[in-house]
Protein backbone atom coordinates (compact mmCIF):
# COMPACT_ATOMS: atom_id res chain seq x y z
CA UNK A 1 0.00 0.00 0.00
CA UNK A 2 1.85 3.16 -1.06
CA UNK A 3 1.66 5.97 1.02
CA UNK A 4 0.43 9.58 0.31
CA UNK A 5 3.85 10.70 0.93
CA UNK A 6 5.60 8.12 -1.82
CA UNK A 7 2.63 8.66 -4.18
CA UNK A 8 3.27 12.44 -4.12
CA UNK A 9 7.13 11.61 -4.55
CA UNK A 10 6.47 9.55 -7.42
CA UNK A 11 4.46 12.13 -9.45
CA UNK A 12 7.38 14.92 -8.62
CA UNK A 13 9.77 12.12 -10.15
CA UNK A 14 7.45 11.50 -13.35
CA UNK A 15 6.57 15.05 -13.61
CA UNK A 16 2.75 14.84 -13.80
CA UNK A 17 1.48 18.24 -12.50
CA UNK A 18 -1.97 16.98 -12.51
CA UNK A 19 -1.03 14.28 -10.28
CA UNK A 20 1.02 16.23 -7.88
CA UNK A 21 -1.83 18.36 -7.53
CA UNK A 22 -4.37 15.85 -6.81
CA UNK A 23 -1.89 14.06 -4.48
CA UNK A 24 -0.94 17.09 -2.44
CA UNK A 25 -4.84 18.37 -1.63
CA UNK A 26 -5.63 14.32 -0.67
CA UNK A 27 -2.44 14.66 1.59
CA UNK A 28 -3.73 18.05 3.17
CA UNK A 29 -7.13 16.13 3.37
CA UNK A 30 -5.35 13.17 5.41
CA UNK A 31 -4.43 16.04 7.77
CA UNK A 32 -0.52 16.11 6.94
CA UNK A 33 0.87 19.65 6.88
CA UNK A 34 2.38 21.71 4.20
CA UNK A 35 5.67 21.65 6.68
CA UNK A 36 5.67 17.33 6.48
CA UNK A 37 4.12 17.48 2.62
CA UNK A 38 7.68 19.51 1.51
CA UNK A 39 10.14 17.79 3.68
CA UNK A 40 8.54 13.79 3.65
CA UNK A 41 7.82 14.50 -0.39
CA UNK A 42 8.55 17.22 -2.17
CA UNK A 43 12.10 17.60 -1.14
CA UNK A 44 12.95 13.74 -1.46
CA UNK A 45 11.47 14.14 -4.80
CA UNK A 46 13.71 17.03 -6.15
CA UNK A 47 16.38 15.10 -4.51
CA UNK A 48 16.04 12.22 -6.60
CA UNK A 49 15.71 14.15 -9.87
CA UNK A 50 18.54 16.27 -8.98
CA UNK A 51 20.29 12.66 -8.75
CA UNK A 52 19.08 11.32 -12.03
CA UNK A 53 20.37 14.62 -13.77
CA UNK A 54 23.54 14.06 -12.09
CA UNK A 55 23.89 10.36 -13.37
CA UNK A 56 22.59 11.56 -16.80
CA UNK A 57 19.26 9.53 -16.61
CA UNK A 58 17.74 12.69 -16.61
CA UNK A 59 18.35 15.17 -18.90
CA UNK A 60 16.82 19.08 -19.28
CA UNK A 61 13.36 17.92 -20.59
CA UNK A 62 12.70 15.95 -17.72
CA UNK A 63 14.60 18.37 -14.78
CA UNK A 64 11.85 21.21 -16.40
CA UNK A 65 8.98 19.10 -16.11
CA UNK A 66 9.43 17.62 -13.16
CA UNK A 67 10.41 20.80 -11.76
CA UNK A 68 7.08 22.08 -13.63
CA UNK A 69 5.27 19.51 -11.37
CA UNK A 70 6.89 20.31 -8.07
CA UNK A 71 5.53 23.80 -8.87
CA UNK A 72 1.82 22.57 -8.99
CA UNK A 73 2.34 21.41 -5.08
CA UNK A 74 4.14 25.01 -3.94
CA UNK A 75 1.42 26.78 -5.23
CA UNK A 76 -1.23 24.97 -3.53
CA UNK A 77 1.10 24.71 -0.16
CA UNK A 78 2.62 28.41 -0.35
CA UNK A 79 -0.83 30.45 0.58
CA UNK A 80 -1.05 27.52 3.64
CA UNK A 81 2.17 28.09 4.87
CA UNK A 82 2.35 31.93 4.24
CA UNK A 83 -0.90 31.64 6.58
CA UNK A 84 0.51 29.69 9.03
CA UNK A 85 2.69 31.97 10.99
CA UNK A 86 4.20 29.26 13.11
CA UNK A 87 6.19 27.64 9.94
CA UNK A 88 9.42 29.92 8.83
CA UNK A 89 11.32 28.76 5.60
CA UNK A 90 14.73 27.50 5.82
CA UNK A 91 15.68 30.86 4.31
CA UNK A 92 15.30 33.98 2.35
CA UNK A 93 16.24 33.92 -1.14
CA UNK A 94 16.70 36.88 -3.27
CA UNK A 95 17.53 35.57 -6.88
CA UNK A 96 18.30 36.81 -10.64
CA UNK A 97 20.60 37.34 -13.69
CA UNK A 98 22.59 39.98 -13.91
CA UNK A 99 22.36 43.24 -15.94
CA UNK A 100 22.62 42.95 -19.57
CA UNK A 101 21.95 39.31 -19.37
CA UNK A 102 18.72 37.66 -20.38
CA UNK A 103 19.32 33.86 -19.85
CA UNK A 104 16.94 32.32 -17.36
CA UNK A 105 16.21 28.99 -17.80
CA UNK A 106 19.14 27.46 -15.35
CA UNK A 107 18.30 30.49 -12.57
CA UNK A 108 14.77 29.51 -13.43
CA UNK A 109 15.67 25.96 -11.85
CA UNK A 110 17.72 26.77 -9.10
CA UNK A 111 14.83 28.88 -8.00
CA UNK A 112 12.22 25.95 -8.44
CA UNK A 113 14.77 23.70 -6.52
CA UNK A 114 15.13 25.90 -3.92
CA UNK A 115 11.54 26.30 -3.33
CA UNK A 116 11.42 22.63 -3.19
CA UNK A 117 13.54 22.54 -0.28
CA UNK A 118 11.31 24.96 1.37
CA UNK A 119 13.61 27.79 0.72
CA UNK A 120 11.16 31.45 0.28
CA UNK A 121 12.36 32.95 -3.42
CA UNK A 122 11.85 36.14 -4.50
CA UNK A 123 13.26 35.84 -8.10
CA UNK A 124 14.04 39.25 -9.76
CA UNK A 125 14.36 37.96 -13.13
CA UNK A 126 16.74 38.98 -15.96
CA UNK A 127 18.92 42.05 -16.55
CA UNK A 128 19.10 42.64 -12.90
CA UNK A 129 21.13 45.57 -11.78
CA UNK A 130 23.19 45.65 -8.60
CA UNK A 131 20.81 48.18 -6.49
CA UNK A 132 17.99 46.27 -7.28
CA UNK A 133 19.43 43.03 -6.07
CA UNK A 134 20.98 45.31 -3.02
CA UNK A 135 17.01 46.92 -2.23
CA UNK A 136 15.24 43.06 -2.50
CA UNK A 137 17.63 41.99 -0.23
CA UNK A 138 16.66 44.39 2.15
CA UNK A 139 12.98 44.97 1.54
CA UNK A 140 12.82 40.67 2.01
CA UNK A 141 15.61 40.79 4.94
CA UNK A 142 17.20 37.93 2.79
CA UNK A 143 19.61 35.13 3.70
CA UNK A 144 21.14 34.53 0.27
CA UNK A 145 21.14 36.44 -2.42
CA UNK A 146 22.00 34.18 -5.32
CA UNK A 147 23.01 35.20 -8.92
CA UNK A 148 23.33 34.24 -12.29
CA UNK A 149 24.91 34.81 -15.61
CA UNK A 150 25.60 33.31 -18.76
CA UNK A 151 28.13 34.86 -20.62
CA UNK A 152 31.57 36.07 -19.69
CA UNK A 153 30.85 39.80 -20.51
CA UNK A 154 27.79 40.02 -18.21
CA UNK A 155 29.46 37.94 -15.32
CA UNK A 156 31.55 40.88 -13.92
CA UNK A 157 28.52 42.47 -12.91
CA UNK A 158 28.49 39.78 -9.76
CA UNK A 159 31.72 41.22 -8.40
CA UNK A 160 29.90 44.83 -8.96
CA UNK A 161 27.19 43.42 -7.27
CA UNK A 162 29.37 41.93 -4.18
CA UNK A 163 31.25 45.20 -3.78
CA UNK A 164 27.72 47.23 -3.78
CA UNK A 165 26.98 44.94 -1.18
CA UNK A 166 29.43 45.63 1.18
CA UNK A 167 29.56 49.66 0.65
CA UNK A 168 25.94 49.41 1.47
CA UNK A 169 26.82 47.40 4.60
CA UNK A 170 24.77 44.11 3.42
CA UNK A 171 27.43 41.69 2.62
CA UNK A 172 28.20 40.92 6.26
CA UNK A 173 25.21 39.06 7.22
CA UNK A 174 24.38 37.53 3.76
CA UNK A 175 25.35 34.41 1.53
CA UNK A 176 26.11 34.93 -1.51
CA UNK A 177 26.34 32.10 -4.42
CA UNK A 178 27.11 32.43 -7.95
CA UNK A 179 26.11 30.08 -10.44
CA UNK A 180 25.90 29.85 -14.59
CA UNK A 181 28.00 28.91 -17.76
CA UNK A 182 30.73 30.69 -17.33
CA UNK A 183 31.29 30.76 -13.40
CA UNK A 184 34.30 28.98 -11.50
CA UNK A 185 34.68 28.11 -8.34
CA UNK A 186 37.74 30.26 -8.96
CA UNK A 187 36.17 32.96 -10.03
CA UNK A 188 33.39 32.80 -7.30
CA UNK A 189 36.62 32.78 -4.64
CA UNK A 190 38.23 35.91 -6.25
CA UNK A 191 34.93 37.83 -6.05
CA UNK A 192 34.52 37.10 -2.59
CA UNK A 193 31.40 35.14 -3.04
CA UNK A 194 30.56 32.23 -0.50
CA UNK A 195 29.73 29.24 -3.13
CA UNK A 196 29.17 27.79 -6.28
CA UNK A 197 27.67 25.36 -7.86
CA UNK A 198 27.79 23.99 -11.14
CA UNK A 199 23.53 23.03 -11.86
CA UNK A 200 20.30 23.44 -9.99
CA UNK A 201 20.67 20.33 -7.93
CA UNK A 202 24.50 21.55 -6.79
CA UNK A 203 23.02 25.20 -5.81
CA UNK A 204 19.77 23.93 -3.80
CA UNK A 205 22.25 21.38 -1.75
CA UNK A 206 24.64 24.02 -1.41
CA UNK A 207 22.06 26.15 0.04
CA UNK A 208 20.90 24.24 2.05
CA UNK A 209 24.59 23.76 3.92
CA UNK A 210 25.13 27.08 3.58
CA UNK A 211 22.45 28.07 5.84
CA UNK A 212 22.26 25.21 8.22
CA UNK A 213 25.91 26.04 8.96
CA UNK A 214 25.54 29.24 9.54
CA UNK A 215 22.50 29.62 12.03
CA UNK A 216 24.52 27.98 14.88
CA UNK A 217 21.95 26.08 17.23
CA UNK B 1 52.81 17.83 -55.15
CA UNK B 2 50.79 21.08 -55.37
CA UNK B 3 47.61 20.39 -54.56
CA UNK B 4 44.97 23.35 -55.00
CA UNK B 5 42.84 24.80 -51.91
CA UNK B 6 39.71 22.92 -53.16
CA UNK B 7 41.86 19.85 -53.96
CA UNK B 8 43.21 19.69 -50.81
CA UNK B 9 40.07 20.31 -48.48
CA UNK B 10 38.07 17.61 -50.54
CA UNK B 11 40.63 14.81 -50.47
CA UNK B 12 41.00 15.88 -46.80
CA UNK B 13 37.09 15.18 -46.31
CA UNK B 14 37.69 11.96 -48.47
CA UNK B 15 39.60 10.46 -45.82
CA UNK B 16 42.93 10.67 -48.12
CA UNK B 17 46.26 12.46 -46.32
CA UNK B 18 47.06 15.59 -48.40
CA UNK B 19 50.22 17.95 -48.27
CA UNK B 20 49.13 19.57 -45.00
CA UNK B 21 45.62 20.23 -43.03
CA UNK B 22 43.55 22.29 -44.19
CA UNK B 23 42.75 25.35 -42.82
CA UNK B 24 38.99 26.94 -41.94
CA UNK B 25 38.16 30.65 -41.09
CA UNK B 26 35.19 32.73 -41.83
CA UNK B 27 33.44 29.97 -44.05
CA UNK B 28 30.74 29.37 -41.85
CA UNK B 29 28.47 31.25 -39.70
CA UNK B 30 29.92 29.60 -37.07
CA UNK B 31 33.47 29.53 -37.83
CA UNK B 32 34.69 33.01 -38.10
CA UNK B 33 34.83 35.64 -36.05
CA UNK B 34 32.67 38.18 -33.55
CA UNK B 35 32.89 42.14 -35.34
CA UNK B 36 34.19 43.27 -32.11
CA UNK B 37 37.09 40.83 -32.20
CA UNK B 38 37.50 41.18 -35.58
CA UNK B 39 38.62 45.22 -35.72
CA UNK B 40 41.61 43.69 -33.79
CA UNK B 41 42.68 41.31 -36.57
CA UNK B 42 42.05 43.55 -38.79
CA UNK B 43 43.92 46.07 -37.43
CA UNK B 44 46.97 43.75 -37.23
CA UNK B 45 46.57 43.23 -40.91
CA UNK B 46 46.37 46.84 -41.56
CA UNK B 47 42.81 46.24 -43.18
CA UNK B 48 40.53 48.96 -43.13
CA UNK B 49 37.69 48.51 -45.12
CA UNK B 50 34.05 48.29 -44.19
CA UNK B 51 32.92 45.03 -42.54
CA UNK B 52 29.66 42.76 -43.03
CA UNK B 53 27.81 40.87 -40.55
CA UNK B 54 27.56 36.80 -41.22
CA UNK B 55 24.94 36.61 -38.78
CA UNK B 56 23.50 39.20 -36.93
CA UNK B 57 22.18 37.23 -33.52
CA UNK B 58 25.50 36.00 -33.09
CA UNK B 59 27.31 39.48 -34.45
CA UNK B 60 29.94 36.91 -36.56
CA UNK B 61 31.53 39.21 -39.53
CA UNK B 62 32.84 38.01 -42.38
CA UNK B 63 36.59 37.95 -42.77
CA UNK B 64 37.96 40.02 -45.63
CA UNK B 65 40.10 38.24 -48.80
CA UNK B 66 43.92 39.54 -47.47
CA UNK B 67 43.60 37.93 -44.21
CA UNK B 68 41.97 35.01 -45.90
CA UNK B 69 45.04 34.86 -48.14
CA UNK B 70 47.53 35.53 -45.56
CA UNK B 71 46.74 32.65 -43.34
CA UNK B 72 46.02 30.39 -46.40
CA UNK B 73 42.60 29.50 -45.30
CA UNK B 74 41.40 26.88 -47.76
CA UNK B 75 37.81 27.50 -47.55
CA UNK B 76 35.21 29.96 -48.88
CA UNK B 77 31.28 30.49 -47.87
CA UNK B 78 28.59 31.61 -49.65
CA UNK B 79 25.39 32.37 -47.76
CA UNK B 80 22.12 32.68 -48.62
CA UNK B 81 19.74 35.70 -47.72
CA UNK B 82 16.86 36.71 -46.06
CA UNK B 83 13.51 37.20 -47.21
CA UNK B 84 12.15 40.24 -48.84
CA UNK B 85 9.13 40.26 -47.68
CA UNK B 86 9.69 39.37 -44.05
CA UNK B 87 12.56 42.63 -43.69
CA UNK B 88 13.78 42.82 -39.98
CA UNK B 89 11.97 44.76 -37.64
CA UNK B 90 13.95 47.50 -35.01
CA UNK B 91 12.19 47.02 -32.02
CA UNK B 92 12.86 49.47 -29.05
CA UNK B 93 16.67 50.72 -28.60
CA UNK B 94 18.66 47.72 -28.88
CA UNK B 95 16.29 44.57 -30.44
CA UNK B 96 14.50 43.45 -33.66
CA UNK B 97 12.09 40.95 -34.96
CA UNK B 98 12.97 38.70 -37.46
CA UNK B 99 10.97 37.21 -40.37
CA UNK B 100 10.36 34.28 -38.08
CA UNK B 101 8.55 37.02 -35.94
CA UNK B 102 11.11 36.18 -33.11
CA UNK B 103 12.33 39.36 -31.30
CA UNK B 104 15.94 39.55 -29.86
CA UNK B 105 17.82 42.46 -27.80
CA UNK B 106 20.83 43.29 -27.39
CA UNK B 107 21.26 45.16 -24.08
CA UNK B 108 24.55 47.64 -23.39
CA UNK B 109 27.56 45.38 -23.03
CA UNK B 110 26.13 42.32 -24.40
CA UNK B 111 27.77 40.99 -27.52
CA UNK B 112 24.90 39.25 -29.01
CA UNK B 113 21.11 39.05 -29.85
CA UNK B 114 19.17 37.25 -27.25
CA UNK B 115 16.19 36.00 -27.58
CA UNK B 116 13.40 38.04 -25.66
CA UNK B 117 10.10 37.29 -27.60
CA UNK B 118 8.70 33.76 -29.32
CA UNK B 119 5.87 33.82 -31.50
CA UNK B 120 4.24 30.36 -30.29
CA UNK B 121 5.32 30.37 -26.57
CA UNK B 122 2.88 29.62 -24.16
CA UNK B 123 0.01 27.80 -23.98
CA UNK B 124 -0.42 27.17 -27.66
CA UNK B 125 -2.02 24.29 -29.39
CA UNK B 126 -1.75 22.17 -32.57
CA UNK B 127 -4.15 24.80 -34.51
CA UNK B 128 -1.74 27.56 -33.83
CA UNK B 129 1.18 25.64 -35.61
CA UNK B 130 -0.89 24.70 -38.13
CA UNK B 131 -1.91 28.59 -38.81
CA UNK B 132 1.53 29.94 -38.41
CA UNK B 133 2.54 32.20 -40.99
CA UNK B 134 6.03 30.65 -42.78
CA UNK B 135 7.65 32.89 -45.01
CA UNK B 136 7.45 31.84 -48.66
CA UNK B 137 10.20 29.66 -49.23
CA UNK B 138 10.29 30.95 -53.15
CA UNK B 139 11.34 34.35 -51.76
CA UNK B 140 13.88 35.35 -53.96
CA UNK B 141 15.67 37.11 -50.82
CA UNK B 142 16.99 33.32 -50.03
CA UNK B 143 18.72 32.97 -53.45
CA UNK B 144 19.69 36.13 -54.85
CA UNK B 145 23.24 36.01 -55.82
CA UNK B 146 23.95 32.54 -54.92
CA UNK B 147 24.89 30.90 -58.39
CA UNK B 148 26.71 34.16 -59.00
CA UNK B 149 28.76 34.10 -56.21
CA UNK B 150 29.59 30.22 -56.63
CA UNK B 151 30.20 30.78 -60.56
CA UNK B 152 32.90 32.98 -59.30
CA UNK B 153 34.21 31.46 -56.86
CA UNK B 154 34.14 28.39 -59.09
CA UNK B 155 35.62 30.06 -62.47
CA UNK B 156 38.42 32.45 -60.71
CA UNK B 157 39.78 30.54 -57.58
CA UNK B 158 40.58 27.22 -56.93
CA UNK B 159 38.91 27.48 -52.82
CA UNK B 160 36.93 24.97 -51.46
CA UNK B 161 33.41 26.19 -51.62
CA UNK B 162 30.74 25.55 -48.46
CA UNK B 163 27.38 26.60 -49.32
CA UNK B 164 25.19 27.27 -46.14
CA UNK B 165 21.86 26.20 -45.22
CA UNK B 166 18.87 26.66 -43.28
CA UNK B 167 19.48 24.84 -39.32
CA UNK B 168 17.00 21.83 -39.86
CA UNK B 169 14.53 21.91 -36.45
CA UNK B 170 16.20 22.35 -33.77
CA UNK B 171 17.19 25.92 -33.92
CA UNK B 172 13.94 27.15 -35.38
CA UNK B 173 11.59 25.52 -33.47
CA UNK B 174 13.51 26.68 -30.36
CA UNK B 175 13.59 30.08 -31.17
CA UNK B 176 9.55 29.76 -32.15
CA UNK B 177 8.47 28.78 -29.16
CA UNK B 178 10.82 29.41 -26.35
CA UNK B 179 13.81 27.14 -24.76
CA UNK B 180 11.78 26.22 -21.84
CA UNK B 181 8.49 25.50 -23.67
CA UNK B 182 10.47 23.67 -26.13
CA UNK B 183 12.01 21.36 -23.83
CA UNK B 184 8.60 21.43 -21.45
CA UNK B 185 6.97 19.92 -24.70
CA UNK B 186 9.20 17.20 -25.45
CA UNK B 187 9.06 16.19 -21.92
CA UNK B 188 5.38 16.44 -21.64
CA UNK B 189 3.73 17.22 -24.38
CA UNK B 190 5.09 15.15 -27.35
CA UNK B 191 2.13 15.59 -29.81
CA UNK B 192 2.34 19.70 -29.93
CA UNK B 193 6.57 19.42 -30.29
CA UNK B 194 6.19 17.00 -32.74
CA UNK B 195 3.35 19.02 -34.91
CA UNK B 196 5.76 22.10 -34.44
CA UNK B 197 9.02 19.79 -35.59
CA UNK B 198 6.90 18.64 -38.58
CA UNK B 199 6.03 22.34 -39.66
CA UNK B 200 9.92 23.70 -39.22
CA UNK B 201 11.47 20.68 -41.30
CA UNK B 202 8.96 21.31 -44.28
CA UNK B 203 9.98 24.78 -44.01
CA UNK B 204 13.41 24.37 -43.64
CA UNK B 205 13.53 21.71 -46.27
CA UNK B 206 11.32 24.05 -49.13
CA UNK B 207 14.08 26.77 -48.49
CA UNK B 208 17.27 24.11 -48.29
CA UNK B 209 15.65 22.94 -51.70
CA UNK B 210 15.31 26.43 -53.43
CA UNK B 211 18.92 27.12 -51.97
CA UNK B 212 20.46 24.00 -53.51
CA UNK B 213 18.51 23.97 -56.97
CA UNK B 214 20.71 27.24 -57.43
CA UNK B 215 23.60 25.96 -56.17
CA UNK B 216 23.50 22.40 -55.05
CA UNK B 217 26.09 21.31 -58.01
CA UNK B 218 28.09 23.88 -57.54
CA UNK B 219 29.57 23.21 -53.83
CA UNK B 220 32.16 21.23 -52.22
CA UNK B 221 30.59 21.30 -48.98
CA UNK B 222 26.88 21.97 -47.47
CA UNK B 223 26.65 23.19 -44.38
CA UNK B 224 23.65 23.13 -41.77
CA UNK B 225 23.42 23.41 -38.30
CA UNK B 226 21.34 22.25 -35.16
CA UNK B 227 22.61 22.37 -31.51
CA UNK B 228 22.24 19.17 -29.60
CA UNK B 229 24.68 19.52 -27.20
CA UNK B 230 25.47 21.29 -23.78
CA UNK B 231 28.86 20.89 -21.70
CA UNK B 232 28.08 17.87 -20.28
CA UNK B 233 26.15 15.89 -22.15
CA UNK B 234 23.26 16.16 -25.12
CA UNK B 235 20.33 18.61 -24.68
CA UNK B 236 17.87 15.68 -24.55
CA UNK B 237 18.25 11.90 -24.35
CA UNK B 238 19.54 9.70 -27.03
CA UNK B 239 16.54 7.60 -27.26
CA UNK B 240 14.66 10.75 -26.83
CA UNK B 241 16.21 12.37 -29.95
CA UNK B 242 16.19 9.39 -32.01
CA UNK B 243 12.20 9.09 -31.38
CA UNK B 244 11.25 12.29 -31.86
CA UNK B 245 13.93 14.45 -33.51
CA UNK B 246 15.77 11.63 -35.54
CA UNK B 247 13.21 11.27 -38.00
CA UNK B 248 12.57 15.18 -38.69
CA UNK B 249 16.49 15.03 -39.27
CA UNK B 250 16.22 12.35 -41.68
CA UNK B 251 13.81 14.32 -43.92
CA UNK B 252 15.82 17.00 -43.80
CA UNK B 253 19.00 15.29 -45.04
CA UNK B 254 17.06 13.09 -47.43
CA UNK B 255 16.11 16.04 -48.78
CA UNK B 256 19.93 17.79 -49.05
CA UNK B 257 20.92 14.58 -50.25
CA UNK B 258 18.43 14.38 -53.27
CA UNK B 259 19.62 17.88 -54.75
CA UNK B 260 23.09 17.82 -54.11
CA UNK B 261 26.51 15.32 -54.18
CA UNK B 262 28.43 18.05 -51.89
CA UNK B 263 29.99 16.82 -48.25
CA UNK B 264 27.42 17.07 -45.65
CA UNK B 265 28.43 19.71 -42.89
CA UNK B 266 26.72 19.57 -39.50
CA UNK B 267 27.61 22.18 -36.79
CA UNK B 268 26.27 21.14 -33.62
CA UNK B 269 28.00 22.58 -30.19
CA UNK B 270 28.33 21.09 -27.20
CA UNK B 271 28.59 16.90 -25.95
CA UNK B 272 27.15 15.10 -28.77
CA UNK B 273 29.69 12.12 -28.57
CA UNK B 274 26.41 9.88 -27.59
CA UNK B 275 24.63 11.19 -31.55
CA UNK B 276 27.48 10.50 -33.51
CA UNK B 277 26.34 7.20 -34.62
CA UNK B 278 23.53 8.57 -35.47
CA UNK B 279 24.31 11.30 -37.53
CA UNK B 280 27.06 9.32 -39.63
CA UNK B 281 23.42 7.32 -39.78
CA UNK B 282 21.94 10.55 -41.92
CA UNK B 283 24.57 10.82 -43.81
CA UNK B 284 26.52 13.85 -41.95
CA UNK B 285 30.11 13.71 -43.22
CA UNK B 286 31.83 16.45 -41.83
CA UNK B 287 31.31 17.47 -37.73
CA UNK B 288 31.69 21.25 -36.60
CA UNK B 289 32.89 22.66 -33.96
CA UNK B 290 33.86 20.02 -32.02
CA UNK B 291 33.67 21.42 -29.21
CA UNK B 292 36.53 19.29 -27.57
CA UNK B 293 36.41 20.97 -23.95
CA UNK B 294 32.70 19.08 -23.50
CA UNK B 295 32.14 16.01 -21.83
CA UNK B 296 33.64 12.95 -24.30
CA UNK B 297 33.96 15.19 -26.73
CA UNK B 298 38.09 15.35 -26.82
CA UNK B 299 40.05 14.78 -29.87
CA UNK B 300 41.75 11.93 -28.21
CA UNK B 301 38.35 9.54 -28.41
CA UNK B 302 36.62 11.36 -30.89
CA UNK B 303 39.47 11.21 -33.35
CA UNK B 304 40.36 6.95 -32.91
CA UNK B 305 36.76 6.32 -32.40
CA UNK B 306 35.03 8.50 -35.49
CA UNK B 307 38.19 9.27 -37.40
CA UNK B 308 37.10 6.92 -40.37
CA UNK B 309 33.84 7.90 -41.15
CA UNK B 310 34.08 10.97 -39.79
CA UNK B 311 35.46 14.65 -41.02
CA UNK B 312 35.87 17.34 -38.02
CA UNK B 313 36.46 21.10 -38.82
CA UNK B 314 37.33 22.78 -35.73
CA UNK B 315 38.73 21.43 -32.76
CA UNK B 316 40.99 24.26 -31.39
CA UNK B 317 39.89 24.63 -28.08
CA UNK B 318 38.71 28.45 -27.88
CA UNK B 319 36.65 27.99 -23.95
CA UNK B 320 40.31 28.00 -21.77
CA UNK B 321 43.39 27.81 -24.87
CA UNK B 322 42.68 30.79 -26.62
CA UNK B 323 41.41 33.21 -25.05
CA UNK B 324 43.56 32.62 -22.18
CA UNK B 325 46.54 30.62 -23.50
CA UNK B 326 49.86 31.84 -23.96
CA UNK B 327 51.20 31.21 -27.98
CA UNK B 328 53.07 28.86 -26.44
CA UNK B 329 49.56 26.83 -25.39
CA UNK B 330 48.49 27.24 -28.51
CA UNK B 331 50.46 26.14 -30.31
CA UNK B 332 50.79 23.10 -28.09
CA UNK B 333 46.91 22.44 -28.15
CA UNK B 334 47.56 22.67 -32.32
CA UNK B 335 49.77 20.00 -32.48
CA UNK B 336 47.86 17.95 -29.79
CA UNK B 337 44.74 17.63 -31.96
CA UNK B 338 46.08 17.42 -35.30
CA UNK B 339 48.38 14.12 -33.61
CA UNK B 340 44.32 13.13 -32.72
CA UNK B 341 42.02 14.03 -35.89
CA UNK B 342 44.93 14.16 -38.71
CA UNK B 343 46.21 10.61 -39.84
CA UNK B 344 44.50 9.50 -42.49
CA UNK B 345 42.87 13.00 -43.32
CA UNK B 346 39.63 13.59 -42.21
CA UNK B 347 40.40 17.08 -40.67
CA UNK B 348 39.77 21.16 -41.06
CA UNK B 349 41.80 23.14 -38.41
CA UNK B 350 39.79 26.21 -36.81
CA UNK B 351 38.87 27.57 -33.76
CA UNK B 352 36.09 25.91 -31.87
CA UNK B 353 33.03 28.25 -33.20
CA UNK B 354 33.65 31.98 -33.72
CA UNK B 355 36.49 33.61 -32.50
CA UNK B 356 35.61 35.81 -29.72
CA UNK B 357 36.48 39.04 -28.16
CA UNK B 358 39.21 38.57 -25.68
CA UNK B 359 40.90 36.27 -27.70
CA UNK B 360 44.54 37.78 -28.03
CA UNK B 361 45.22 37.89 -31.82
CA UNK B 362 48.97 36.77 -31.47
CA UNK B 363 46.82 33.43 -30.59
CA UNK B 364 44.89 33.33 -33.76
CA UNK B 365 47.96 33.99 -35.86
CA UNK B 366 50.01 31.04 -33.62
CA UNK B 367 47.17 28.69 -34.74
CA UNK B 368 47.16 29.11 -37.66
CA UNK B 369 51.71 28.91 -38.03
CA UNK B 370 51.07 26.08 -35.97
CA UNK B 371 49.08 24.69 -38.18
CA UNK B 372 51.45 24.80 -41.06
CA UNK B 373 54.01 23.46 -38.81
CA UNK B 374 52.63 20.46 -37.09
CA UNK B 375 50.07 20.03 -40.37
CA UNK B 376 52.15 18.73 -42.60
CA UNK B 377 51.66 15.16 -43.81
CA UNK B 378 52.83 12.29 -42.71
CA UNK B 379 51.90 13.46 -39.70
CA UNK B 380 54.95 12.77 -37.15
CA UNK B 381 54.84 13.15 -33.73
CA UNK B 382 56.45 11.19 -31.00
Amino acid sequence: MVSILDELSQAVIGGDAAAVKESTEKALAQGLTPEKIFREALIPGMDEVGRRMEAEEYFIPEVLLSARAMKSASEVLKPLIAQSKTVEPLGRVVIGTVQGDLHDIGKNLVAMMLEAKDFEVTDLGIDVPPEQFIEKVKNTKADILAISAMLTTTMQKMDETIKSLRTAGYRENLIVMVGGAPVTADYSRNIGADGFAIDAAGAARLAEKLITERVKP
Amino acid sequence: MSLSHRERVIRALSHQEVDRVPFELGSTANSSIHIEEYQKLKASFGVEAEDTILHKMMQTAAVHEPILQALDIDVRGVFPGSPDSRPDIPVGDDGYQDALGVVRRKPPGSLYYDLVKCPLAGPITIQDIVNFSWPDPSDPGFTRGIRERLLYLRENTDYAIVLQLPSAVVHTTQYLRGFEDWFLDLAGDEKLAGALFDAAVEYNSAVAEEILKVGGDLADVVATADDMGSQNGPLVSPEMYRRLLKPRDKKYFDTIKKYTKAFIHLHSCGSIYKLLNDFIELGVDVINPVQVAAKNMDSSILGPEFGDRLSFWGGIDSQHILPFGTTEEVKAEVKRRIKDFAPGGGYILGAVHNIQPGVPVENIIAMYEAGKEYGRYPITQE
